[in-house]
């Protein structure tokens, strides 16, 4: 039915449209409607929507949406509810333009290092054009704090930004966790946390229904959406920090290891001395989780025993006996 | 990939209010700036020219001049202010920031910086989003991040008391920082180092102690680097040593996979860290080749097992 309009012929007319649709909402002091819209937006002299009414109006739709996208805020209001009926657009210069509340030089600077947060992702392109336009609002440069810290994580991946949208909006999302075995979950998100290193994943457990945590990276593909927005409740109470760390209070434990003198510095230096005994000494060192501590002791080879908790010592026992024999 | 218009229209109406805020700028700059080609950036600058209010008379066009590859914005219309942000770069913007917060102690000033401005962020959106949280943990145990930060950018060199887990010493040297980073929860310093005379990477929670020196970084050249040359081990992983290949991404490659092991080629500078970090993973890593490295691992364990079996 439509045939071939001359301004859909290449992406220049397409961004010259847009653009000259921004300024001619932005400059409305009424709602424009459709007709006062095809009417006045030009395109170096053209009109700038042709062809029949029903592909005019398809151009349009699809202009209102590619605008919206952008985070362009078109308000739809009457001309005359008891006259007219069509719907009028305008577009506010408050929401079109970004009005922060005054940045300090210091937070302008502490934006930027936070973007390389994203440096591989697909978000990293939004964070750089979000701080372009931060970088447009007339606040001094600041490089006194050019020295600040680079953020690397191998993790910050999209899960990372479909899980928060999914919280956002209390959607559960399923996914392939790749825990004891492979397997296929079905979660109401809570929270993420990130805690040494690793981001999680807080929510409920649908088929064990109680809290679970996950590893983002043990995640397999990409997580995806089930059922309705709103599809649970958050407990009020529920704090994803205050889970991770009653999770690791649980463990909080005391070791008493004897280390051969002069080595296993960085060990000992998070330990207390208990007494000193022919060319060892002993220390007590508090530890979180049995395993990785279990590990840290094991980087010293011969130069570190534990006593106590028999549990750790047993632990590193079985692992050497494996790494021996093997 | 071609470009779609929309890209193009957001970086066309963003290009006004940036070049507002710098009258003159070159288009080199706006090309490095925007991450474009300067073909790309003229382009964009001819499109605006043609642009305007209903009416389009020269009195209602947008107005540029690019004198000698200079960039003025005569004109803005109505585009003098940016764009506002997006629901999406707000959350990315504040996910990030929390980020940057996990490498500082609780204490530090900067954590309350971030928190105002995660606040000011969110205040421009309808609905605030909902924002990850982070587990205290002491990034920086010993207070030292501040000192080099402040050598960083005043460009002076530090003394540090360094306890090093590889070559299981307390050192102190100096340094002349060149960059810090956080990795996957470890805030690391690379800088020159005048003792080793070569480019080193420190681990910030083990500076006990970091002192600024008066004088500035010297100018010359640190140059022929003490790095040693990687060696490549091979290395069978099975599911009890995944934390192994999600901490080092960067020097692992995958060879092959057969059920539940995979073969990794792991790509490191000093065979002692992988030897002490491997043998804290018990039967869920193992050494393939060289041989002799797997046997170093064996031995290494007999030696410890001595001590557990008296």
């Amino acid at each position: 039915m439509a045939s071939n309009t001359k301004s859909e012929s290449s992406a220049g007319d397409k961004t010259e449209r847009l653009i000259n649709l921004v300024l001619a909402l932005l400059s409305a002091k009424k709602f424009l409607t459709k007709s006062q819209i095809f009417e006045v937006v030009k395109v170096r002299g053209e009109a700038a929507y042709q062809g029949a009414i029903e592909s005019k109006d398809r151009m349009f739709e699809r202009d209102k949406d590619d605008l919206r996208g952008m985070g362009i805020h078109i308000e739809v209001g009457g001309l005359d509810p008891l006259f007219d009926d069509e719907a009028g657009y305008r577009i506010k210069e408050s929401q079109y333009a970004l009005h922060m509340p005054e940045l300090s030089p210091e937070e302008l600077a502490a934006l930027s290092i936070a973007a390389t947060f994203w440096r591989d992702s697909a978000l990293s392109r939004d964070t750089q054009s979000a701080l372009r336009r931060l970088n447009s609002l007339g606040i001094p440069a600041d490089t006194t704090n050019v020295g600040l810290i680079e953020l690397r994580y191998d993790t910050g991946d999209q899960n990372l930004e479909l899980l928060n949208e999914a919280i956002d909006s209390s959607t559960k999302v399923s996914f392939d966790y790749s825990g004891q075995q492979l397997s296929k979950k079905l979660i109401s998100p809570y929270g993420l946390v990130l805690w040494n290193g690793f981001w999680y994943l807080l929510g409920e457990d649908a088929e064990l229904t109680e809290v679970r945590m996950f590893k983002l990276v043990r995640i397999v593909g990409l997580v995806s959406t089930t059922g309705k927005k709103g599809s649970y409740l958050i407990p009020t109470d529920f704090s994803a920090s205050h889970y991770v760390k009653s999770v690791m209070n649980e463990d909080q434990q005391v070791a008493r290891v004897k280390v051969r003198n002069g080595t296993s510095i960085t060990l000992t230096s998070q330990g207390r001395e208990v007494s000193l005994a022919d060319g060892w000494t002993i220390f007590d060192i508090p530890f979180d989780s049995l395993v990785s501590f279990a590990r840290t002791i094991l980087w010293y080879g011969a130069d570190a025993e534990v006593l106590s908790p028999s549990s750790l010592r047993d632990y590193i026992h079985k692992t050497l006996i494996e790494v021996a024999g093997g | 990939m071609a470009e779609t218009a929309i890209d193009r229209t957001k970086r066309a109406l963003d290009l006004i209010p940036y070049v507002l805020e710098r009258p003159g700028i070159s288009i080199q700059d706006l090309a490095k700036d925007f991450a474009v080609s300067e073909k790309q950036i003229r382009a964009d600058l001819d499109l605006l020219f043609v642009c305007g209010l209903p009416g389009y008379s020269p009195l209602e066009l947008i107005d540029i001049s690019t004198d000698d590859d200079f960039v003025d914005v005569l004109e803005p219309q109505l585009l003098d202010h940016p764009r506002n942000l997006t629901r999406r770069e707000v959350v990315a913007l504040v996910i990030a920031l929390e980020a940057l917060a996990a490498s500082r102690n609780s204490s530090d000033p900067l954590r309350t910086m971030i928190t105002q401005l995660q606040r000011k962020l969110q205040s421009i959106l309808d609905a605030p989003v909902s924002k990850p949280e982070v587990v205290n943990t002491e990034a920086d145990p010993h207070g030292v991040l501040t000192a080099i930060e402040k050598a960083l950018s005043l460009n002076c060199e530090l003394e540090v008391e360094y306890l090093s887990a590889k070559s299981d010493s307390r050192t102190v040297r100096r340094i002349a920082p060149s960059r810090i980073y956080m990795q996957n929860g470890s805030g690391y310093l690379q800088a020159w180092c005048y003792n080793s005379e070569g480019e080193r990477t420190f681990r910030i929670d083990r500076i006990v102690r970091a002192d600024l020196q008066e004088n500035p970084q010297s100018s010359e050249n640190h140059v022929g680097s003490g790095r040693e040359v990687a060696q490549s081990i091979i290395v069978s992983i099975r599911a009890g040593a995944r934390e192994f290949v999600e901490r080092h991404q960067g020097i692992c490659t995958v060879v092959s996979v057969t059920g539940e092991e995979t073969i990794l080629r792991v790509d490191v500078e000093d065979t002692n860290w992988l030897l002490r970090t491997l043998i804290g993973y018990g039967s869920a890593a193992r050494i393939e080749e060289p041989a002799e490295i797997a046997t170093q691992l064996s031995v290494m364990a007999h030696e410890a097992l001595a001590l557990y079996t008296r």
